[in-house]
């Protein structure tokens, strides 16, 4: 008896100290402390040397690719076309309080809805450059760029003609780039498809796209 | 064999008592906070202004409930005062309709104007922006929506997110909340 409790104490020893470990992991995960810009642009060259800056929202997290599908109006593969503007959101005395990027793709395939194949649309995409090697995104999103085809799963907006692409980072993936993220590197390397913390998710939807769109 | 044993069902026994809390934690006191932020003396009395788009979009009662409970929870220095203009404001409401897919966001700015994006840097602005398209979309309910608002006006007091399956308004997603939880009223008293 008095060995039986030896052991449940040494285990319970064992097991705190491996708890409390979790915990602080879990904890430092959340959030990054790299410094402010100064400075909004609307362009910007990405290199190694770019500082990524991922802020939170309140948003859906989808569980599967159905989800995704199912709250698009519109599924494309496309190419952005290099075209991106920075897209202020302005008060009635003309303050900003808000920024995001419009961007230019054509559209080489169409799963579903009614955006033509050949057509040229923009679409939202959340994040920016807020200094030329600073950039900002919401929830881990990373731009297209011009090397890349993109499978979008899009909503029409009845306000205008810009496309939102369903949410955020789960609706855009790259069918040239068939690796998964590695999420040791993923945060701070700016060519990485995805920036952000759900990387097993982002992984898992991908592979569902890449599986069903070609 | 007969030790061995004993170590394995004592180590089974303590997993099944330690385990519960390695899976998930609330974040409490220090740690329910980002580093950056208003002042408490600002936050004592915060200037706040609504953008038309607040009654336009139909969110002024949680707007206004929300400032409400948070200046209503005992031993917490919170308040609000309405200036009526952008300029003056340090809290800032805004509802868009015509954007990227997010239920709601809060943008917080320093003295220069730069958006601190990593939380870290002491506020002069903060920009607390609901998409009420997003929320058409996802079907949300009234009570949604006004969780969403309370959600996002924690954010302006510095408040982190909570994970899931803690009880809080700083829980990201489709909940109905539309108070602060015993564990924000707590965390708010212990830094207000």
């Amino acid at each position: 008896m008095k060995k039986l409790l030896q052991s449940i104490i040494i285990s319970g020893v064992l097991l705190s100290t491996t708890a409390c470990g979790l915990e602080q992991d879990s904890f430092s995960n959340d959030t990054t402390t790299k410094k402010v810009a100064s400075q909004i642009v609307a362009d910007a060259t990405v290199n190694q040397k770019t500082k990524i800056a991922s802020m939170h929202a309140d948003f859906i997290i989808y569980d599967s690719l159905s989800e995704i599908e199912k709250n698009a109006d519109s599924i494309v593969l496309a190419e952005f076309t290099g075209q991106r503007q920075l897209n202020e959101y302005k008060t009635a005395e003309g303050y900003t309080f808000h920024q995001n990027s419009i961007s230019t793709v054509n559209i080489l395939k169409a799963f579903k809805g009614e955006i033509d194949v050949g057509s040229t649309i923009q679409t939202f995409e959340p994040g920016f450059f807020q200094k030329e090697d600073e950039y900002v995104n919401l929830e881990g999103y990373n731009l297209m760029n011009e090397a890349g085809k993109y499978i979008l799963f899009l909503k029409k907006n009845e306000a205008g003609p810009v496309f939102t692409i369903v949410g955020m980072y789960q609706g855009k993936y790259d069918v040239t780039a068939p690796n998964q993220v590695d999420a040791q590197v993923n945060k701070t390397d700016i060519e990485s498809e995805y920036l952000g913390e759900n990387v097993d998710q982002f992984n898992k939807l991908k592979q569902e796209v890449l599986a069903k769109y070609k | 064999m007969k030790k061995i044993k004993q170590v394995v069902i004592s180590f089974v026994l303590m997993t099944i008592l330690v385990l519960p809390t390695v899976v998930y934690a609330d974040y409490e006191d220090e740690h329910a906070f980002w580093t950056g932020g208003f002042p408490a003396s600002v936050i004592k009395l915060a200037d706040y202004y609504e953008d038309p788009s607040v009654a336009s979009f139909g969110y002024s009662y949680w707007t206004a409930n929300a400032r409400a409970d948070y200046a209503g929870i005992s031993n917490a220095n919170i308040g609000f005062t309405n200036v009526g203009n952008y300029a003056d404001a340090e809290i800032r409401f805004f509802v868009v309709s015509y954007g990227d897919d997010y239920g709601g966001i809060m943008n917080p700015y320093t003295s220069n104007g730069t958006l601190d994006v990593f939380m870290t840097n002491t506020w002069a602005k903060a920009h607390v922006i609901m998409n009420d398209k997003f929320m058409d979309d996802n079907n949300f309910t009234s009570t949604n929506r006004h969780k969403t608002t309370i959600h996002e006006l924690g954010h302006a007091f510095s408040m982190r997110h909570q994970v899931s399956p803690t009880i809080s308004v700083m829980r990201q997603g489709l909940l109905n909340y539309t108070d602060p939880q015993p564990l924000d009223i707590s965390n708010l008293q212990w830094k207000y």
